[in-house]
C-alpha cells in the first residue's frame, strides 16, 4: 500500500537528525553563502558521519539505504544546509559515487577518505568551449608517454576550481571520429605543472566558475579511472547523479514560496485574506510547480528504495525544477518591486537561476532525451 | 514512505485495465462512447469502488490508478460520478434497507449529481433547485442531488419523467444543462449519516480521482499523437523527427509525469488517518488537481496542433479526447479557481 508514513526505524532516524541539527548547527551556519561557513558545515557533517552517509560502510560512509538518505537530506535542507552549495559537493555527490562504481581498490583507498574528511575538494573538468551540450566532442587530449598521460587542452564552466585540490577530467585518448568511445576519465591534482585557473566573472558578481587550461600536464597512468576508452561510462554515472541532485533544493524553493507569500501579504496590508486574486493565482501555480518537484523527488526515492530503475524521472526532474524555479524568481522579483518591497534578493535569484536549466544537461537536451529515448521519436 | 504498488496490486490494476480496454474500447472515430459501457463497468464491480474506499476495504491509491485507466478509455465522468462519488455517498446512507435500495439502483443504472453552478465536485444544492449542470453520461443516467435541510445531508434521486438535457454548446460529451418538471415527479430522499467533515473529505477524494482520470485520458491522447507524428511524413521525413514537434511532446509528457506523481503523493498523503484533512493534505490534493488539469490541457493543445487538419475532423477520435479534457477541466471549478484556492491555502499556512 502506498504511504508516506515513516516506519519506526525511519521515524527514529528523522528524530535523530533533527536533534543533531538543533544541537550542532548554529544559526549563522544555516542558509549561509559564505565559503568559510560552508566549509565549516561540511566539517560538522563529516565529524557526525553525515557528509556521505549513503556511501557503503567499507568506503567510510554509513551504508544508509536510499530511504534514510532521503530523510537525511530532507531534514538537513529544512535546517538550512544547502547541499548543492557544499564545497564538498563535487567529491561527495558526483565523483565519489562514480569512483565507487568504476574505480580500483587503490584509487578508492586513496581518494575517498580525504573527500570524507573535507581534506580534499574536487572540481569537474567536463565542458569545453566546443563541447557543451555535445559533451562527446571533447577536444582536450591525453597521449600516453611512458608511465604518464600528457594532457593538453582547456576546460570551462569549472565551478570551485580556485579552491579545489583535485580535478576529474574527461579527455580524448582516441581519435575524434570515435566520439564517446575515444574518451577516458582521469584525475589530476590542481597543483600539477601546466594547470592554470582563469576565473570568469559571472553576471551575479564573483567568479565561482572558471576556465582551466591544461598545458602538457603529466598525469600518472594510475590516475585513469575505469580503463582506457571507458571514460564515457564513468561520465554518464556521474551525470546521472548530477541530474538528480537538484531535488535537494526543494527546501530552499519552499522557503522562497513562503517569502513570496509574505511579499503578497505585506502588500495587502499584512492580511493574506486581502491578497488580490491574481497574486493568489500566481502563488498557487508556483506552489503546484514546486510541490510537483517534491513529488518527483519522493517517487524517485521510492523507486530507489524498491530497487527499481527511475527511468525517465531524472530527465523529467532536470527539465522541470529549473523552469519552476525560474518562474518563482521572476514572480518574486516583480511582486516585490511592484509593491515597494526590496527586490534585491529576487533580482539576484532571477539571474542566478539561469544556469540551472543549462548545467547537468541543458533543458533542450533533456527534451531530446525524453523524446528520443522514452517517447520513441526518430532522431 | 512507499509510492510503489506491490505485486498483487499491480496484477489487479493490470487486469482491470485489460478489462476496461475490452468493455469500453476507444472508438476510432464518432461522437460518443458506446451505450453498453455501464453494464460492463457494473459486471466488473467498478460501480462499488467509492463505497469500498469509504468502508476501508480499498485504498485510495488503488482507485486513482483505476481511474487513470478508465480515463484512458474516455470514461472520465462515468467513472468519477457513477463508479466513485455516488457509490461513496450511497455507503453513507442511513439505515441498512435504504442503503441496499440505493446501492441496487446504482448497480442498475449510472447516476449523475446535479450542481447549481457552485464549483464543488460533490455539490450540495438548495432543495428548491430543479435545474442545473451535470457532468457525466446524463441522458443514460439517474439524476441525484444532495440537499442540506435542517442541518442534515440528504441524497435525493429524481423519480419522474426524464429531465430535459442540453449538452454544453451542443458539442460537449459530458457537460449538460438539465431541468426537471417538479410537477411531473418527486425527489426521493435518503438521509446520510455523513457530517460536513465526511462530505468535505469525499469532495477532496473525488477531486483526486477525477484528476487521475484526466491524466489517463491525456496520456492516451499523447500516445495517439505520438503514433501520428511517427507515421506522418512531410519533407521526406516523419514529422516527429523535427525538434519543434519533439520538444512540444516532451513537454506534454513531462507535465503528465509530474502530475501523475503528484497524484500518487496526494493519495499516499490522504491515506494518513485524520478526522479532518490536514492543511498539507489539502494542499497536496490541490497541487495534484492544478498539475493534472494543466497537463491534460497541454496534451489537448498539442494533440490538436500536431495532428494538423485531420485532427479537426470527426474522421479521427482526437476530438473525443479534446472534448473529454475540456469538459473535465471545468469540473469542480475552472483551472484558475483551483490555482487561486491553492494560493489561498498556502498563504494561510505560510503567513
Amino acid at each position: 500500500m502506498l504511504t508516506f508514513q515513516d516506519s519506526p526505524e525511519e521515524a527514529a532516524f528523522r528524530r535523530d537528525i533533527r536533534a543533531w541539527a538543533d544541537a550542532h548547527l548554529p544559526g549563522e551556519l544555516r542558509w549561509t553563502e559564505d565559503y568559510d561557513a560552508l566549509i565549516a558545515v561540511d566539517r560538522l557533517l563529516s565529524d557526525a558521519g553525515l557528509l556521505a552517509a549513503g556511501w557503503p560502510a567499507e568506503y567510510g560512509g554509513r551504508g544508509l539505504p536510499p530511504g534514510l538518505v532521503f530523510i537525511l537530506n530532507t531534514e538537513l535542507e529544512a535546517a538550512g544546509v544547502q547541499r548543492a552549495r557544499s564545497p564538498s559537493h563535487q567529491g561527495v555527490n558526483n565523483f565519489g559515487p562514480a569512483l565507487i562504481e568504476h574505480g580500483t581498490t587503490e584509487q578508492k583507498q586513496r581518494y575517498l577518505p580525504r573527500i570524507l574528511a573535507v581534506d580534499e575538494l574536487w572540481c569537474q573538468g567536463f565542458s569545453e568551449t566546443e563541447a557543451g551540450s555535445d559533451l562527446a566532442s571533447v577536444r582536450t587530449t591525453a597521449r600516453v608517454d611512458g608511465d604518464d598521460f600528457v594532457v593538453d587542452g582547456a576546460k570551462i564552466w569549472t565551478s570551485g576550481a580556485s579552491e579545489a585540490d583535485w580535478i576529474y577530467l574527461l579527455v580524448r585518448t582516441g581519435s575524434r571520429a570515435e566520439r564517446h568511445r575515444g574518451l577516458s576519465f582521469l584525475v589530476a591534482p590542481m597543483s600539477s605543472d601546466g594547470i592554470a585557473v582563469h576565473p570568469i566573472e559571472q553576471i551575479v558578481g564573483g567568479s565561482d566558475f572558471c576556465q582551466v587550461t591544461l598545458d602538457e600536464v603529466r598525469v600518472p597512468r594510475a590516475n585513469l579511472v575505469g580503463g582506457l576508452g571507458q571514460g564515457w561510462a564513468v561520465a554518464m554515472t556521474l551525470l546521472s547523479s548530477e541530474r538528480l541532485s537538484g531535488r535537494h533544493r526543494y527546501a530552499l524553493f519552499r522557503r522562497e514560496l513562503e517569502m513570496l507569500a509574505r511579499v503578497l501579504t505585506d502588500a495587502a496590508g499584512g492580511d493574506w485574506r486581502a491578497v488580490a486574486s491574481d497574486g493568489l493565482h500566481r502563488l498557487g501555480r508556483l506552489v503546484a510547480d514546486i510541490e510537483g518537484m517534491g513529488a518527483l523527488a519522493c517517487r524517485t526515492e521510492s523507486l530507489h528504495a524498491a530497487g527499481q530503475d527511475p527511468g525517465v524521472l531524472p530527465s523529467v526532474n532536470k527539465l522541470w525544477w529549473p523552469a519552476a524555479h525560474q518562474r518563482l524568481a521572476e514572480a518574486g522579483l516583480f511582486h516585490a518591486s511592484g509593491s515597494g518591497a526590496d527586490p534585491a534578493y529576487w533580482y539576484r535569484q532571477w539571474l542566478a537561476a539561469r544556469p540551472e536549466s543549462i548545467y547537468g544537461g541543458a533543458a533542450q537536451i533533456q527534451r531530446n532525451i525524453i523524446a528520443e529515448r522514452f517517447l520513441g521519436l526518430p532522431r | 514512505m512507499n509510492l510503489e504498488y506491490d505485486d498483487d496490486e499491480s496484477d489487479l490494476l493490470r487486469q482491470v485495465g485489460d478489462l476496461l480496454e475490452r468493455i469500453a474500447p476507444v472508438p476510432a472515430s464518432g461522437r460518443e462512447a458506446p451505450a453498453a459501457v455501464w453494464t460492463g463497468l457494473v459486471d466488473a464491480g467498478l460501480s462499488e469502488l467509492g463505497a469500498a474506499v469509504h468502508q476501508h476495504e480499498l485504498p485510495l491509491s488503488i482507485v486513482v490508478d483505476l481511474s487513470r485507466r478508465a480515463g484512458r478509455q474516455l470514461l472520465v465522468e462515468q467513472f468519477v460520478s457513477s463508479a466513485y462519488a455516488l457509490p461513496a455517498l450511497s455507503a453513507a446512507v442511513a439505515g441498512d434497507d435504504a442503503r441496499r435500495v440505493v446501492a441496487a439502483r446504482l448497480r442498475a443504472r449510472p447516476g449523475v449529481l446535479l450542481a447549481d453552478g457552485s464549483p464543488r465536485l460533490v455539490p450540495v444544492v438548495p432543495d428548491t433547485v430543479t435545474a442545473g449542470v451535470c457532468f457525466g453520461d446524463v441522458p443514460r443516467s439517474d439524476l441525484y442531488r444532495i440537499v442540506y435541510p435542517a442541518g442534515r445531508f440528504v441524497l435525493q434521486r429524481w423519480d419522474g419523467p426524464p429531465p430535459v438535457v442540453t449538452p454544453l454548446a451542443q458539442l460537449s460529451l459530458s457537460i449538460a444543462a438539465v431541468a426537471v418538471d417538479p410537477a411531473g415527479g418527486r425527489w426521493v430522499g435518503y438521509p446520510l449519516r455523513a457530517g460536513r467533515a465526511t462530505v468535505d473529505r469525499l469532495e477532496a477524494e473525488v477531486l483526486l480521482v477525477h484528476s487521475a482520470a484526466m491524466v489517463g485520458c491525456a496520456e492516451r491522447l499523447l500516445e495517439i499523437t505520438l503514433d501520428h507524428v511517427r507515421g506522418r511524413v512531410q519533407f521526406g521525413v516523419p514529422i516527429g523527427s523535427f525538434q519543434a514537434v519533439k520538444h512540444g511532446l516532451a513537454d506534454v509528457y513531462t507535465a503528465l509525469v509530474v502530475a501523475w506523481n503528484a497524484i500518487l503523493s496526494a493519495a499516499a498523503a490522504a491515506a494518513e488517518e485524520a478526522a479532518a484533512l490536514a492543511s498539507e493534505q489539502e494542499i497536496a490534493l490541490l497541487v495534484a488537481r492544478v498539475l493534472a488539469v494543466d497537463a491534460a490541457l497541454s496534451a489537448a493543445r498539442a494533440g490538436a496542433q500536431f495532428h494538423g487538419g485531420i485532427g479537426y475532423t470527426a474522421e479521427l477520435n482526437v476530438h473525443l479526447f479534446l472534448k473529454t479534457i475540456l469538459d473535465g477541466a471545468q469540473r469542480g471549478g475552472t483551472p484558475g479557481d483551483m490555482a487561486i484556492e491553492l494560493g489561498r491555502r498556502f498563504a494561510a499556512s505560510a503567513c
